[in-house]
Order: C-alpha cells, then sequence, then structure tokens
C-alpha cells in the first residue's frame, strides 16, 4: 500500500541553524501518528513544511504519490488536502465563529454561502459549538477557540490534517474537550500528524509514534513500544523526564559553576 | 569554584547559598507619629482659600487624631489633606496662566480683542467666509475619498512579496520618500502651476481646483500609505499562516483576513493625517484659489483687521470635532463587538 505522505530526506534549517535533518517518514490513510519530543526538536517545524508554511532546503515530500514540495509547487493543491491547526489557534479575531469557518470554503472551494453555512452548522452541531456560531472568537474559552480552529481546518475537507501543539496553550481542564475530538476524529478514520506533550494521549490515539530529537527522527514505531521499552537512550532520558520516575528524583535547580 | 545544587532530596551537601538574603532589610522601627514634620508647611494653604483652608481643616482633624493615637484615621485624613494641597497647587498653576492671558488681552485698550474678535467684522464677513470655506470642505472631503484607495494601493504594493517585487517596491519607497518629505506647499505650488504652464496631455486641462486636490492627494497618499503600511505589519504573521494554511491566495488573505484587521487599528492615526489634510486645504489661496483663507486675508486688508482670519481658523477647528467623534464612536462600535456581547 502506498502511504499518504511521504518525507524522505527532509531537511530545514533557519539562519544556519539546523531544525529538521533528513527526517524520512511514512503516513499511511486512517493512520494517527504523534510526534513526541523535547521543545525546539523540530516537530512544529515539520508540520509547518508539511503544510508548504515553510520552504524545505533539502529532500522531497510526497502526498499521494505526488510532489509537493520544492520550487514551482502548486501550495493550493496541496492546502487544499492538508489542514493544520496551530497551537495558539490563529482564529480570525474580526469575524465570527461563522464566518471564520466559511471563509475558506467561499473563497478557495468557490461554495456557496447558504451551502457552507449549513455544513458548517452541522459541524458546528458534531462539537458542541452550535449556539457559538455567532459569537467573536474572543468571547470564547481557549478550549472552545481551539475547537472552532479544528472546525475550521475540517471545513475545507482535508486528507491529512496536521495538529500542532494543539492542547499547548490550554488550561489543563480545558485540555479534554479538544482531546475528545482529536480522538473522534481518529475513531472516525481521518489521517493525522500530531505534535503533542500529552504522552497518555499520545498512547491512545497513535498508531505510530516518532520521537524526535534534534531535527532526527530518533525513534518510531507503535506507542507500545516506543513509550514503554525505547531502545534509543535519549528516547529514554526524554520519556523519564516527562512522565517522571520514582526511584529518579527530578533535577530542579542545578548551576554549574565549574561549566 | 562555587557550586549550588539543589534536588528534592537535598541528598548532595555541598555548600548552599541560600537565595533569600535577611541582610538586605533590616528590621525598621515603627515611628511614633503617623504624621511628619515637613507636614506642617500645609499651613501655607491659609493664603489660598477654598482648597488651601480644606486642607489646613483637614489636617487640624488628622492632628487630633493622631494625638488620640489613632493612627488610622490620621492616616486616611493625611491623604484627604494632599489631595487638596494638590487642588491647592493646580488651580494656583491655572490662574496665574489665566491671569496673564487676561493681561496680555486687556493691554493697550483691549487691542487683542478688537485685532483678533472685532464682532462686527466677523458677522460682516460671515458670507463671503463661508463661500470660501465650502470650497476648502469640498477639496478635503474628495481629497480623502481619493487618498484612501491611493494610499492603501501604494502600501499594498510596497509589500508585494517576493525578489520580482523588489522594482515595484523600490518605486513606492521613492514616492513616498519624495513627497512625505516635500513641503506640502511647495507641492501644490508646482503642481497648480506648473502643470497648466508644461502644457502636457490631459492633465492640463484640470482646473486649479482639480490640481490642487491632486497635490494634496499626492502628499497625504505617501503620510497615509505609511499607516497602512504600519497598520499591515501589526497583523501578527500566524494570521496570515492560518488564512494561507487554508488554502486563500496572498491577496485573498490580505483582503479578508490582514487588511480588515488593520483599517481598524489605524483609524486614529489616519484621523490625524486627514485633520492635517483639512488643514492643509487653506494652502491653495498661495495658488490663488478663493478659499476661506484668501477671503479672510482679502477682508482683513480691506478693513485692516484680522477678525475674518481668526474666524477661519475656527471653522477649521469646529470641522474637525465631528470627525473625532465619529472615530470615537467606530473604535467603541468595533470594541464592542469584538469583546462585548455577542450579536
Amino acid at each position: 500500500m502506498r502511504p499518504l505522505l511521504t518525507l524522505r530526506g527532509v531537511s530545514k534549517s533557519f539562519a544556519g541553524t539546523a531544525v529538521l535533518r533528513e527526517v524520512d517518514l511514512d503516513v499511511f490513510e486512517h493512520q494517527v501518528v504523534s510526534l513526541i519530543g523535547p521543545s525546539g526538536c523540530g516537530k512544529s517545524t515539520l508540520l509547518r513544511c508539511v503544510n508548504a508554511l515553510e520552504a524545505i532546503d533539502a529532500g522531497q515530500i510526497e502526498l499521494d504519490g505526488e510532489l509537493v514540495s520544492g520550487p514551482g509547487v502548486d501550495v493550493d493543491f496541496l492546502r487544499r488536502q492538508v489542514g493544520i491547526v496551530f497551537q495558539s489557534y490563529n482564529l480570525f479575531p474580526h469575524m465570527s465563529v461563522l464566518d471564520n469557518i466559511t471563509l475558506a470554503p467561499t473563497k478557495v472551494l468557490r461554495q456557496s454561502s447558504a451551502d457552507a453555512r449549513a455544513r458548517t452548522m452541522v459541524i458546528l452541531e458534531r462539537i458542541g459549538l452550535a449556539d457559538k456560531a455567532n459569537s467573536y472568537p474572543d468571547h470564547l474559552s481557549g478550549g472552545q477557540q481551539q475547537r472552532v480552529a479544528i472546525a475550521r481546518a475540517l471545513a475545507m475537507g482535508p486528507r491529512l490534517l496536521l495538529l500542532d501543539e494543539v492542547t499547548s496553550a490550554l488550561d489543563p481542564e480545558l485540555v479534554d474537550e479538544v482531546l475528545a475530538i482529536v480522538q473522534e476524529l481518529a475513531s472516525e478514520g481521518m489521517t493525522m500528524i500530531v505534535a503533542t506533550h500529552e504522552m497518555a494521549f499520545a498512547r491512545d490515539v497513535s498508531d505510530v509514534v516518532c520521537f524526535l530529537h534534534g531535527g532526527r527522527v530518533c525513534e518510531s514505531g507503535p506507542p507500545e513500544q516506543v513509550l514503554d521499552h525505547p531502545t534509543n537512550s535519549r528516547t529514554q532520558l526524554f520519556l523519564r523526564r516527562v512522565l517522571g520516575s520514582p526511584e529518579q528524583p527530578r533535577v530542579l535547580l542545578r548551576t554549574d559553576g565549574a561549566s | 569554584m562555587s557550586r549550588v545544587a539543589m534536588t528534592r532530596s537535598r541528598r548532595e551537601t555541598a555548600p548552599v547559598t541560600p537565595l533569600i538574603d535577611a541582610t538586605v532589610s533590616p528590621a525598621v522601627p515603627r515611628p511614633a507619629s503617623a504624621l511628619r514634620r515637613r507636614s506642617r508647611l500645609v499651613y501655607i494653604g491659609l493664603l489660598f482659600p477654598p482648597p488651601g483652608w480644606l486642607a489646613v481643616a483637614e489636617y487640624l482633624r488628622a492632628r487630633a487624631a493622631d494625638a488620640k493615637g489613632d493612627r488610622y484615621e490620621a492616616r486616611v485624613r493625611m491623604t484627604r489633606v494632599r489631595t487638596w494641597c494638590w487642588y491647592t497647587v493646580t488651580m494656583l498653576l491655572v490662574l496665574v496662566l489665566l491671569a496673564f492671558a487676561a493681561a496680555l488681552a486687556t493691554a493697550n485698550g483691549h487691542a487683542v480683542l478688537h485685532t483678533f474678535f472685532n464682532g462686527t467684522v466677523l458677522r460682516q464677513s460671515l458670507p463671503e467666509v463661508l463661500r470660501g470655506f465650502w470650497l476648502n470642505v469640498k477639496m478635503f472631503l474628495i481629497a480623502e475619498a481619493l487618498v484612501l484607495p491611493w494610499a492603501l494601493l501604494v502600501a499594498l504594493v510596497r509589500m508585494t512579496p517576493g525578489k520580482p517585487g523588489r522594482p515595484l517596491r523600490a518605486i513606492c519607497v521613492l514616492y513616498v520618500d519624495l513627497f512625505r518629505g516635500m513641503p506640502a506647499v511647495i507641492v501644490i505650488y508646482l503642481v497648480a502651476f506648473g502643470i497648466p504652464i508644461a502644457n502636457l496631455p490631459v492633465v492640463s486641462r484640470l482646473s486649479g481646483f482639480e490640481l490642487c486636490i491632486a497635490a494634496l492627494v499626492l502628499v497625504y497618499g505617501a503620510y497615509v500609505a505609511e499607516v497602512f503600511r504600519a497598520g499591515i505589519e501589526s497583523v501578527h504573521p500566524s494570521q496570515t499562516a492560518a488564512a494561507r494554511s487554508l488554502g486563500l491566495s496572498h491577496l485573498q488573505s490580505t483582503r479578508y483576513v490582514v487588511a480588515p484587521q488593520a483599517v481598524r487599528r489605524i483609524i486614529p492615526p489616519l484621523l490625524n493625517d486627514f485633520i492635517g489634510l483639512q488643514k492643509d486645504t487653506s494652502l491653495v489661496s498661495f495658488v490663488g484659489l478663493l478659499d476661506a483663507f484668501n477671503q479672510s486675508r482679502i477682508i482683513a486688508s480691506n478693513s485692516f483687521n484680522l477678525s475674518a482670519v481668526t474666524g477661519v481658523g475656527l471653522f477649521f477647528v469646529v470641522i474637525t470635532i465631528p470627525m473625532a467623534r465619529l472615530v470615537d464612536y467606530l473604535a467603541r462600535r468595533d470594541a464592542n463587538r469584538m469583546n462585548g456581547a455577542t450579536t
């Protein structure tokens, strides 16, 4: 079976700092791939490269066998099939929830506004925000805003959804309402790449967990394998830090004068 | 080498420098009285009724409370004393200024009044000045309507992305530098006199009125383009990223996402430039157009009195006020819609 998305040797650097180094990744249809790793390991950059928000320096990205990286690529073709949800929601503050969601379908897909509205209301109903259709983003809680952002990406009918740390900006009690939707999308068979710091969620939702470190994929495989029996020493260290371990006290503050 | 290490279990026993340094602020002795010695200066207030007297009265009550040992009441009363003292100071300053102005106004047998505010001249010149002012109003209304799209175009072109956009960006920078730097009166002079003399196709057939509007649009287009650009750049790049990620083109994301947010932010600075434009319509009197200023100058030289010119100046002041209120209203409406109740 051909993967929906293939990354081969993808590299990207910002002002001489390598952020991605020869990343290879395959994402099959209906698969959920989680990207985990410390801050600055390249998770967000990887997602932004897949959506062509950043141009890659080397390597190739293929979507369903079609080359979607490099100069002259048809970004519209790519972005109509790949949606992205950002950590900070990035809703348009001057538009109501309804307008936020219908903007792209009416302007890009040329749906009639009545049609787009009807479709949007179906989505809003599903995520429990139908009564907020005419509210402005600033009136919504962070969790509600993030659900609207997911709805906005879904309204374009993407084949692949990229979620860039969608719960990192949320208060802890709002995280679940967003993750529940992602969970539901996964069970409906949406193909997703999820950058996340929520290990329990990554374990529950993903088919493949990818550990990134220093812009490289250090380890990838089924969640039980990567999260419970990591073989790479960096993965082991990271998971120990994130999950905590009773026999090894966490270092809170260390100033080493000698170094 | 000092080595500071803190672990949850405090297993490491290296010497630890505490983060809290108790030697910085030693205990401060409690003052005997809530009042300070120099607070007696409040008696100067006896010279300046009524706020000064109120300050002194409150001070006496504060002292009484302090003597009884009620430090709390004394403190509260002393804050009121301070308030009345500041009132005394600010009112004194304003009184001094007003007295100075009054002295100037009444000096030389009310010369100021006769020179600038002669009622008879003001009344008699009113019809002609108003007719002239209508020309200013027409001029700035047309110019403002033209400046907005023109400046937006310049701002957008100046932000053309990519290397091929460079020549376009360069021409916009040149335009802005040139017309923002050149005095408006010189641009008006050159355009209104020069274009008819040059006898060019089409443009030389424009009237003086139209040429003056063109000159004002050229000058203020440069200012307003910079205001637009600042507004557009103030919209966070994540908004563009969100719009582009949904498949909107550069133009579409500018049109539907960036520009609407930018326009809301630039309304106050835009008002400044529009007021500047309104005032600068008076510069057209230099090329012979009979605007309000020119009319009033004619009247001034005929009647040997400047009152008509003062009147025109006040007209310009008055006409900016509805604009300012409109802008306040728009800003409030937007704020309500985005942060207030749902519509």
